[in-house]
């Protein structure tokens, strides 16, 4: 917590920040919509071309323009995009205070010396925004409050002038202040709408009718009370997102980028004195799921050639369903380069662990050539297996609203079926593919019929008996609707 | 019981079965599978529906109503401590016991949820237990205390579903069933008619576990063997034994629903006296009530007529039972209305079940109840909506709450429901789905909704859209769950959950059955409806008012009496029906004019023809033509003649279509009887189509042309949606015609009596209080001093005024209004320091002084408020404190600010309105205000300007929309065709302030209308006000 009363703050108000988030087709009409209210909050302007206003009702977005492109808010997008923000800003400004999920505040006034006034500055500042291709309101004021009202009420003033900045201040709705909203109606259904209202009135008057609360953002507003703050420290991982001037769907022509992204990433551990056994790259495909794939040493590596070396290895086996248009860098462990000195004879009689030696295993073959075998409950003898990748822990989820992948993790680790229940009649070598029964089998057990899958197109309708050859092994076979037979397995 | 099997086969009975009123866990309706299993040659089939008995009468009445000659066993399947126990009963006794664990059962657990206890199935001593093992060690335990209760009534089920495993649990059933020599009973335990009803029983599984369908995973059934299934394979299956044993079991069980005698409740019956006699006496109390003068011969004869008619129908309880409880409504002073088809006979009038005096209207008992339709008797008796808890209560009190349950509504999926749950079931995204269903225009003919779910996205010949779209056609009309009927009572004689199970509804202390209406129909049973009306509570506090104001005593008997009025008939068709009941909205607005009814049989007419199903059936038109003499009226056959000769030969009612099908298509009693239950839940399941060749075939055969039979059924059609029977627009028509003498003779009473009854009918008070200031009565606005919690009428120049009362104020609530009142009887109210002494919440009385209900104190209301909202007198310290001068409070309202706030507080502004404001302030170019509409001529360009007060779209209106334009002197009624519509959608849709350049017409009977050309969204004006305001100040 830090205090400050006397500051220049400059306030930075993203209103469509998820929207500028999204990397599809912006020359549609797309609209953010609350699920909360089914209101749209966010638009862009063929949206707005469209008659789509902000505030309107989905039902009549959708009838006033049938092919609007509808997404959920998601506060948690805003969230780290906001973040991310403040890491490109933290290059022009030390003290960043954020209010997610749309606002960033900068004390503009100890930077002012470094920068040689705000005239120099604030060019900086917009140059870095621009980077980032966001939507912005900005004002500046002599309190976060104030210069946060100014900013949502687009006065776009960025001054040191006290004079012109209370101007502006007092033409303000009061409805953009952070006033208690229970108090901000009761000062509406008195008649008090802007700030000029609100600073007609004293202070000892409205004491008596307003919150504590809402009094010490009153305060704030007009500079008369410290405000708190808590700064923003830059996170202790790395993570980096890249998007790329064209297209790339070959995975050799993303090398040239990636030393770009490599380079950055070794200043970063070099600054720390740290070195990384691991980072993941995701691949932002266009028209695919993102792909992400991990990048094992054995040993701590800093040097960008050194990972380069790494990724060059394996980038040639990865294959993309479609180009990429988007890279994220990722590392959420580092340690000190110290670290890694251990003792000769420690170092010869510990144990590979199994981590380690996953990392190796991956590191050597590729990891696509690293599977688990999972149970899946599902009746179909070929689906009621699958091979996942092995993970080291879970993975952030993906934060798609889709209904399917969203639900899916929970439901499948939730029912994840013991394998002895599963399979009691099941047997312990499945072919895969069936093969055509061709020896003569006697029937010891059986029918069991399996007539389900007309959902996903992988339809099945079997009936599987326990049958016996007449060397003696136990089979599984089934009959087709058609009354052709084949073998599925063997039991042991 | 002892079941000796030999091996020849006996052939096949289920007698475990679940239907889809087992919510969720099956997937066929009760018909279907009675009609499969007699498709299969199967001999029984029980239902047994989970700890429920609704589904089983629906497969009874599938049966009674088609013959279908299969035995049907009623029964219930139970979860209990992992185990599944079906009871099933062989006689009444069984029954009875049936019902009463599964009331216990679900009176236990809150609403769709069951609890049953091992006390009620030890209470058990007639019904057979059917246990089906679950294949745990926990099994033998539970055979070992089944046997000891049920002895010879507990059978073994074994289901065989061709599971992996299977024989593993075959074998144990086996070894249980020698163990404790129980008899194994074979059965399919069917959760569907058909095994391809699998994907649809797959999507419901995924509903109950709220998953899609992949992710059900080895929840769901692995096959389709679940259903019912061919003789020959269930004996391939199971041996011949078991297959036996179910059917002389099958044979053992020998209860029917049609044995179930509804029995009245005796105390409505005076002692020493049968039921007829009873009612013979207190018709004719009621003759010498109702008929002072003397009865007329003819009226004695229908008396006479009637009374046999219901000694015939053994309805003597039914009238007896109604008329008591008016009886209680009268003691109370609380105003009710009798409707239905039995409500208007000459015996209800008598009984004072109705005041529809029979000398005005020439209608017949007869036509109302047929012996040969087999109806039941229908009457619904609406009451005061605020006072109908106090009949229900009555009720309760009188014949305990064991014998007295609400009728149950069976919820069932519409179009929406079974878009989003079949969408959900395969995975679809919930956003795209309700994306679908907002875009989806069911009224739109020309495009059906697959087609329309094509245009969204989604294909329906691929694989996915074909699998969406066949699941949501299979899922509409499948039942949900029970819901409560509106106000439809069960009363029985002896404890009613011996006749039918009962559950809790979702309202505290009342419970509903497990039937619905049409379920009380098939088994005869009675019920009695016991509605809410918002009218009859405006009616009843006009009249007490007239009582109090200008000592005239009235009811509705004393009004219809008094004969039809002109003066009254003219005022309605100037379509001046602003509040009236029933012939109040836009379409009816539209067409008094141009059908100008000036008696009480054209008002009867008048509600029932501006009716989507009329207007569908394209009835309207024809019928003016005839009755202005335009059009010949004429009939194809002498039999269609008597039917439609009080209506011209144009059928308006929903009695008349049933009678044309029954002369004109040769329909016989029973089959007009499910005719018209089709017709009642069209919506529901689409039935009604499966009538159209019997009817077309009926009337083609009988020489009448295919066009006419086409034509028919189309009306047919309309009417099972929002078709309306004559027995409820007669009744209707009284009330409407009540409620225009009082518009007419006592305007200020009326609006009083209607402003004190809302919410109800189509206007919010501010459009009421408008209309009342076009009938030229002050209106004084709600004042601390003055006003009362209801609006009141007061003296004013002379003239009776309203003043509004503080029920109107937001945020107020009624104990702080009756403090307040208090306070006002023994004390000054001078000044804002007096208010704070009733201690009255500073919140309520904040929001007094923002609806300018203080103003008598000489501050307006932001300096009220602004003082009020000051917390420090409200300290103990300062309690005492005198008043502090007035502050030097700087805001004062601008004329929009009080706008803006008295729409805030109460809803309405009786000194300006936003038009004017906007006019006043020069904002609006040149318009043609509502009063000078009329110095127009028709086909003249004009614009309008006015507030969006009413916008309707109604299904009938072929892409037509109404829009109601309010301006500071009344109403202008837009009228916006499709095209217009969908060209300046962003104006039609978001203005609340809409400027509408257009044509002028003038039709028949003076209705004006403006034909919209185009339309100007000016809502961006109000802020320019408030900005105005603003820099004004």
């Amino acid at each position: 917590m830090q205090f400050d009363t006397r500051s220049l703050w400059i306030y930075l108000h993203f209103p469509q920040l998820q929207l500028d988030q999204l990397n599809i087709d912006k020359d549609k009409p797309l609209a953010i919509v609350d699920t909360k209210n089914n209101q749209i909050c966010q638009l862009n302007a063929h949206a707005q071309q469209q008659g789509i206003k902000l505030g309107m009702g989905l039902a009549s977005a959708s009838l006033s323009c049938p092919n609007l492109l509808l997404h959920e808010y998601n506060y948690d997008i805003e969230e780290h995009a906001i973040t991310h923000l403040a890491n490109a800003l933290y290059f022009v400004c030390s003290d960043i205070a954020l209010a997610p999920p749309q606002g960033i505040a900068l004390r503009a006034q100890n930077m002012l010396q470094l920068y040689g006034g705000l005239s120099q500055y604030w060019p900086l500042i917009k140059q870095c925004l621009a980077q980032q291709q966001v939507h912005y309101l900005a004002s500046s004021a002599y309190s976060i409050q104030a210069a946060k009202v100014l900013a949502l009420c687009k006065q776009s003033l960025i001054s040191e002038k006290r004079e012109r900045i209370f101007k502006a201040l007092l033409k303000c709705d009061i409805a953009a202040s952070d006033i208690d909203p229970k108090d901000k109606v009761k000062l509406l259904r008195i008649g008090v709408k802007t700030i000029s209202d609100l600073h007609q009135l004293t202070s000892a008057e409205l004491a008596n009718r307003v919150s504590r609360v809402s009094m010490s953002l009153i305060h704030e507003l007009f500079g008369k009370q410290a405000a708190k703050v808590k700064f923003y420290h830059p996170l202790s991982t790395y993570s980096d997102y890249l998007e790329l001037l064209y297209e790339v769907h070959l995975s050799a022509r993303l090398l040239p980028v990636l030393n770009k992204c490599i380079s950055k990433f070794s200043d970063f551990l070099l600054l720390r004195n740290a070195h990384a056994l691991s980072i993941n790259i995701t691949f932002f495909q266009r028209d695919n799921e993102a792909l992400t794939h991990t990048f094992n040493s054995i040993q701590g590596i800093y040097k960008t050639s050194q990972w380069l070396d790494i990724i060059e290895l394996q980038l040639s086996n990865i294959s993309f369903a479609s180009p990429v248009y988007a890279l994220r860098i990722e590392c959420t462990h580092y340690e000190t380069a110290q670290s890694s000195n251990v003792d000769l004879f420690n170092q010869k009689a510990s144990h590979v662990a199994a981590l380690t030696l996953l990392s190796r295993l991956q590191s050597k073959l590729g990891e696509q050539n690293i599977h688990q075998l999972r149970f899946k409950a599902d009746f179909r003898p070929e689906q009621s297996t699958h091979k996942s990748k092995f993970t080291q822990g879970q993975r952030a989820c993906n934060k798609s609203t889709n209904y399917n992948n969203s639900d899916g993790l929970a439901i499948t680790s939730q029912h994840q079926v013991m394998p002895t229940s599963i399979f009691a009649d099941r047997p312990g070598l499945l072919l895969e593919p069936p093969e055509p029964l061709t020896v003569a089998v006697q029937v010891i057990k059986g029918p069991e019929r399996i007539q389900t899958g007309w959902w996903d197109n992988k339809s099945v309708k079997r009936d599987y008996y326990i049958g016996q050859s007449e060397d003696g092994q136990q089979v599984w076979i089934f009959k087709t609707p058609n009354k052709q037979w084949y073998l599925h397995g063997y039991f042991v | 019981m002892d079941i000796s099997s030999n091996q020849s086969a006996l052939g096949v009975a289920e007698l475990v079965c679940q239907s889809n009123f087992s919510f969720l866990q099956a997937a066929s309706h009760p018909e279907e599978l009675v009609r499969q299993a007699y498709f299969l040659a199967y001999q029984a089939i029980a239902i047994t529906d989970e700890c429920s008995m609704a589904g089983v009468v629906r497969a009874y009445t599938e049966i009674k109503d088609n013959h279908i000659p299969i035995k049907l066993i009623v029964g219930s399947l139970f979860k209990f401590e992992q185990q599944t126990l079906v009871f099933i009963c062989p006689n009444k006794d069984a029954y009875k016991e049936c019902c009463r664990i599964i009331t216990n059962a679900r009176r236990r657990a809150s609403k769709g949820e069951y609890e049953l206890s091992e006390w009620d199935i030890r209470s058990l001593r007639h019904c057979f237990c059917i246990w089906l093992p679950s294949g745990t060690e926990h099994d033998e335990q539970k055979a070992l205390w089944l046997s000891k209760h049920f002895k010879e009534r507990l059978f073994l089920g074994v289901k065989r579903w061709l599971l992996a495993n299977e024989q593993d649990y075959i074998s144990h059933c086996q070894s249980l069933s020698e163990r404790f020599s129980i008899d194994i009973v074979a059965t399919s335990a069917p959760l569907m008619h058909d095994p391809t009803r699998l994907p649809l029983y797959q999507c419901l599984q995924a509903t109950y576990y709220g998953c899609s369908i992949e992710q059900l995973g080895r929840k769901s059934l692995s096959n389709a063997e679940a259903c019912l299934r061919p003789i020959n394979k269930l004996k391939s299956l199971y041996p011949i034994e078991w297959l036996n044993n179910a059917c002389l079991l099958a044979q053992a069980c020998h209860f029917q629903l049609s044995e179930l005698a509804y029995e009245y409740p005796a105390e409505v019956v005076a002692k020493g006296m049968s039921p007829t006699e009873y009612l013979r006496v207190l018709v004719e109390q009621g003759i010498k009530k109702r008929f002072p003068d003397g009865l007329p011969l003819e009226i004695r004869a229908i008396i006479e007529k009637e009374m046999t008619l219901i000694r015939e129908q053994a309805y003597e309880h039914f009238f007896l039972t109604i008329h008591d409880i008016v009886k209680f409504a009268q003691s109370r002073n609380i105003l009710y209305q009798g409707r239905g088809s039995a409500a208007n006979s000459i015996v209800c009038y008598c009984l004072e079940i109705t005041a529809v005096d029979p000398r005005q209207i020439n209608v017949l008992f007869e036509r109302f109840i047929s012996k040969e339709r087999n109806e039941p008797p229908d009457i619904d008796v609406d009451f005061e909506h605020e006072r109908r808890e106090e009949v229900i209560q009555y009720i309760y009190q009188k014949y305990g709450r064991e014998r007295t349950a609400l009728a149950a509504t069976v919820v069932c999926y519409r179009f929406k429901s079974a878009l989003r749950e079949a969408g959900k079931s395969l995975g679809l995204n919930i956003t795209d789905l309700d994306f679908f269903i907002k875009n989806i225009n069911r009224r739109d003919q020309s495009l059906s909704w697959q087609s329309q779910l094509s245009e969204l996205g989604i294909e329906p010949e691929s694989s996915l859209g074909n699998k969406f779209v066949h699941l949501v056609e299979q899922l509409i009309g499948f039942p949900r769950h029970l819901s409560q009927h509106v106000g439809g009572f069960v009363i029985s004689a002896g404890p009613l959950y011996e006749l039918v199970p009962v559950e809790n509804a979702a309202m505290p202390e009342r419970t509903v059955i497990q039937w619905d209406k049409d379920d009380l129909e098939s088994l005869q049973l009675l019920k009695v409806d016991v509605l809410a009306l918002g009218m009859l509570s405006a009616i009843r506090k006009s009249f007490d008012m007239l009582s109090k104001h200008y000592e005239q005593d009235c009811d509705i008997a004393f009004i219809t009496a008094l004969g039809d009025d002109p003066q009254v008939y003219k005022q309605i068709c100037t379509a001046d029906t602003v509040g009236l009941f029933q012939i109040e909205s836009r379409a009816q607005m539209s067409m008094l004019p141009r059908l100008k009814p000036k008696s009480y049989y054209d008002l009867v007419i008048q509600i029932a023809i501006v009716r989507p199903g009329p207007i569908q059936g394209d009835m309207v038109h024809p019928f003016l033509k005839r009755r202005d003499g335009k059009e010949k009226v004429s009939y194809p056959s002498a039999a269609v003649k008597r039917v439609l000769e009080r209506t011209m030969g144009v059928p308006i009612f929903q009695e008349q279509v049933i009678q044309l099908a029954m002369v004109a298509a040769g329909f016989t009693g029973g089959e007009a009887d499910q005719l018209r239950r089709a017709m009642a839940s069209w919506k529901k399941n689409g039935e009604l189509g499966k009538f159209r060749q019997k009817l077309t075939k009926g009337m083609t055969e009988r020489g009448y042309s295919i066009e006419y039979a086409e034509r028919l059924f189309e009306q047919i059609r309309g009417f099972g949606v929002y078709g309306f029977p004559e027995s409820h627009s007669a009744s209707f028509a009284v009330l409407a015609y009540v409620s225009a003498w009082l518009k007419h003779y006592y305007p200020a009473v009326f609006y009083v009596g209607l402003l004190n009854s809302l919410p109800m009918g189509f206007y919010s008070p501010s459009q009421l209080v408008q209309d009342a200031k076009r009938h030229h009565i002050q209106i004084f606005p709600c004042c601390v001093k003055a006003s009362d919690y209801d609006h009141k009428l007061v003296k004013h120049k002379g003239e009776f005024a309203i003043r509004l009362g503080l029920r109107l104020v937001k945020g107020l609530k009624k104990t702080s209004i009756e403090t307040l009142l208090e306070y006002r009887c023994s004390n000054a109210l001078l000044s804002i320091t007096d208010l704070r002494r009733t201690l009255i919440p500073s919140p309520c009385l904040q929001a007094l002084a923002s609806a300018g209900a203080l103003s008598s104190f000489g501050h307006d209301r932001f300096n009220s408020r602004w003082q009020l909202m000051d917390d420090l007198p409200n300290t103990p310290l300062f309690a005492n404190v005198a008043e502090s001068s007035p502050t030097n409070y700087v805001q004062q309202p601008s004329l929009f600010d009080d706008l803006v706030e008295d729409y805030a507080s109460t809803g309405l502004s009786i000194n300006s309105h936003p038009i004017s404001l906007l006019q006043n302030a020069a904002l609006l170019p040149k318009f043609t205000l509502a009063k000078d509409l009329a110095l127009k001529s028709h086909q003249s360009l004009i614009t309008v300007i006015g507030v969006v007060s009413c916008k309707q779209s109604p299904g009938t209106a072929s892409g037509v929309t109404f829009i109601t334009l309010e301006d500071h002197t009344g109403n202008s009624n837009v009228l916006i065709w499709q095209r217009s519509a969908r060209a300046q959608k962003n104006a039609y849709l978001n203005a609340k302030v809409l400027m509408v350049k257009g044509i002028l017409e003038r039709g028949d009977g003076g209705v004006e209308h403006i034909i919209a050309g185009k339309l100007i969204d000016m809502s961006h004006l109000l802020k320019q006000l408030a900005i105005n305001a603003r820099e004004f100040h």
